[in-house]
C-alpha cells in the first residue's frame, strides 16, 4: 500500500471510530429527521421533489464530511501523528478530501436508493396523478439537478476543508467574513465562467420523445464544467495547505 | 556534529512566553534528557523541532536543516498527550506506520509488539492507557531515523509499563545509535538512560551538561532537580 493510499484509507475508516458509532441515538435522530423531511416534501410538492431535496442534502453532506475529516484529528488528539507524517500539507489534505469523497459516495448511494423507494411508494399510492409522462418530466428535472450537484460537489468539499483549517488557524476570528468572501468570490467567478464554457440551456436540454426521457447533454460541456470546479477546488486546496502549514499551530 | 541547534528562540502564546531566548545545542548519537517543571517550555521545544509550532524569533536547526515535513523523514516524534486512531487494531496501527513512514522497520515493530506485551489483534480502543502509550512508542521506535523525540513517554503510566518502555528505548538505541531526546518527570527511573541533561525553567536553559560530570560535581540528577526547583 502506498503512503498516499494509506492516508486515504485511514481517512475513510475514520467513521469506524467506536466513539462515534456508540452515539447511535444521535444517528437515529438524524435519519428520522431526513425521512420526515422527505415525506413532508413529497406530501406537499409531489414525490419527485425529493429528488431535488437529495442534491441539496448531498451538498451539505459534502461540506460537513470534508470539514469533519480535518477537525476530528484535533478533537481526537491524533493531530500530532497526522501532521508529522513526512509528506506535504497538500498531500495530507488531498488524502482527506478523497477520504471524504469515499464517505460521500456511500451516503449518496443510500440517499438515492431511499429517495427512489419513497417516490415509488407515492406512485403506487396515487397512480392517477403520477402517470408515465409526469414521472418522466420530474425525473428529467431531477437529473439536471444531480448533474449540477456533481459539478459543484468538489467545490463544496474544498470549502468544507478550508473552513475546518481556517477555524484552527490564527485567522479563526475572521472565519465568517473570510468564508463569506471566499464563497462569494468563487460563486461569482463560477457564475461568470460557466456560461463561457457552453450555453447552459442548449447544452443541458432535457426533452421527452414519445414519453421516453432523452438526455440532450453535451459531454464536453459537462467535462469542462467539472474541470473548472476541480480547478477552483484545487485553488482552495492550495490556500488550505498554506493555512495549515504557516498559520496553524498544534 | 549537533543534532539540534537553537539560537535565541522566542515563542509566545499571546502574552505567555513559552520559550524565552532559548539557546541550546544537542550532540548527535546521545540520549539527552530535557527536565523541568510543568510550564517550563519542554513541549513547545519539541513542537518547534518538528514544525508543529513556529517560533516568533530565532533560528532552529534540526539535523542541519530548518524544521519541515521533509526533515521529519528523519525524525520520529511522540507528542505529549497524543492518541492513536482508536478504530485500528495493533496490527493495523503497525501496518499503517509501515505504509506512511518511509523508514519504518516492520520486523523491529513486530519484535517490540511482542517484547512490550501487546496483542496484534487487540483494538486500540480497548487497550489500557499504558498499553496505548507502549503502542505509540513502538510506532516511534520502529522507525530507523536519526532523531527520536519523546515528550513525556512515561506520563500517567504504571511502573511495569514504564520499565518496558525504557527497555524498548535501550534496545533500540543500542542497535541504532540514534540521537534521542526525552522529556520526563520520572527522573529516578529514566536517569540511567541519559548521557546528558538539560534543565529548563520558564522557557530557558538553567543548567546543562554531561550526566557523569554533573553527578561527580553535584550528586544524582534527581537531587540536582530538587535543588533547582524546590
Amino acid at each position: 500500500m502506498t503512503r498516499f493510499w494509506a492516508l486515504i484509507d485511514n481517512s475513510g475508516k475514520f467513521n469506524k471510530d467506536h466513539n462515534y458509532t456508540a452515539n447511535l441515538r444521535w444517528q437515529l435522530f438524524n435519519t428520522l429527521l431526513v425521512l420526515l423531511t422527505s415525506v413532508g416534501f413529497s406530501y406537499s410538492l409531489g414525490p419527485f421533489s425529493l429528488l431535488a431535496f437529495v442534491p441539496v442534502f448531498l451538498l451539505f453532506a459534502a461540506f460537513i464530511s470534508a470539514s469533519s475529516q480535518i477537525s476530528r484529528e484535533w478533537r481526537e488528539q491524533t493531530i500530532s501523528w497526522w501532521l508529522t507524517v513526512p509528506c506535504s500539507r497538500s498531500e495530507l489534505l488531498a488524502s482527506k478530501l478523497l477520504g471524504a469523497l469515499i464517505r460521500l459516495t456511500k451516503i449518496a448511494g443510500i440517499s438515492i436508493v431511499a429517495t427512489a423507494l419513497i417516490a415509488l411508494g407515492w406512485i403506487l399510492v396515487k397512480p392517477d396523478i403520477w402517470t408515465m409522462p409526469a414521472i418522466s418530466v420530474a425525473a428529467l428535472m431531477a437529473s439536471k439537478l444531480y448533474i449540477l450537484t456533481i459539478i459543484v460537489l468538489p467545490l463544496a468539499m474544498a470549502l468544507g476543508m478550508f473552513f475546518a483549517v481556517l477555524m484552527r488557524s490564527r485567522f479563526k476570528f475572521f472565519a465568517p467574513f473570510i468564508i463569506a468572501f471566499v464563497g462569494a468570490a468563487f460563486g461569482a467567478g463560477a457564475n461568470y465562467l460557466l456560461p463561457i464554457l457552453g450555453k447552459t440551456e442548449v447544452d443541458t436540454q432535457l426533452t421527452l420523445i414519445s414519453q421516453i426521457p432523452v438526455f440532450n447533454l453535451s459531454l464536453t460541456a459537462i467535462v469542462l464544467r467539472v474541470g473548472l470546479m476541480l480547478v477552483i477546488a484545487a485553488v482552495i486546496l492550495a490556500l488550505s495547505s498554506y493555512l495549515l502549514a504557516e498559520q496553524t499551530e498544534v | 556534529m549537533t543534532a539540534v541547534d537553537m539560537q535565541n528562540v522566542i515563542k509566545k502564546y499571546g502574552s505567555t512566553v513559552a520559550l524565552d531566548s532559548l539557546t541550546l545545542s544537542i550532540p548527535e548519537g546521545q540520549i539527552t534528557g530535557v527536565l523541568g517543571p510543568n510550564g517550563a517550555g519542554k513541549s513547545t521545544f519539541f513542537k518547534t523541532l518538528v514544525g508543529l509550532t513556529r517560533p516568533n524569533q530565532g533560528d532552529i536547526t534540526v539535523l542541519g536543516q530548518k524544521p519541515s515535513w521533509k526533515v521529519n523523514r528523519q525524525v520520529a516524534y511522540l507528542a505529549d498527550q497524543c492518541r492513536w486512531y482508536e478504530y485500528h487494531t495493533v496490527r493495523e496501527a503497525v501496518e499503517y506506520g509501515h505504509a506512511v513512514f518511509p523508514d519504518f522497520n516492520m520486523d523491529k515493530a513486530q519484535e517490540l509488539v511482542l517484547s512490550l506485551g501487546l496483542a496484534n489483534d487487540a483494538s486500540v480502543g480497548s487497550l489500557s492507557k499504558g498499553q496505548k502509550a507502549r503502542l505509540q512508542l513502538i510506532l516511534c521506535l520502529a522507525r530507523d531515523v536519526q532523531l527520536l523525540l519523546l515528550d513525556e513517554p512515561f506520563s500517567g503510566i504504571d511502573m511495569v509499563s514504564r520499565e518496558k518502555i525504557i527497555e524498548g528505548i535501550i534496545q533500540t538505541f543500542s542497535n541504532n545509535k540514534q540521537t534521542i531526546i526525552i522529556s520526563t518527570h520520572e527522573i529516578h527511573q529514566a536517569e540511567s538512560l541519559f548521557d546528558q541533561v538539560i534543565f529548563m525553567d520558564q522557557g530557558r536553559v538553567i543548567m546543562a551538561g554531561e550526566v557523569e560530570t554533573l553527578r561527580q560535581e553535584r550528586g544524582s540528577i534527581e537531587n540536582i532537580y530538587r535543588g533547582l526547583f524546590q
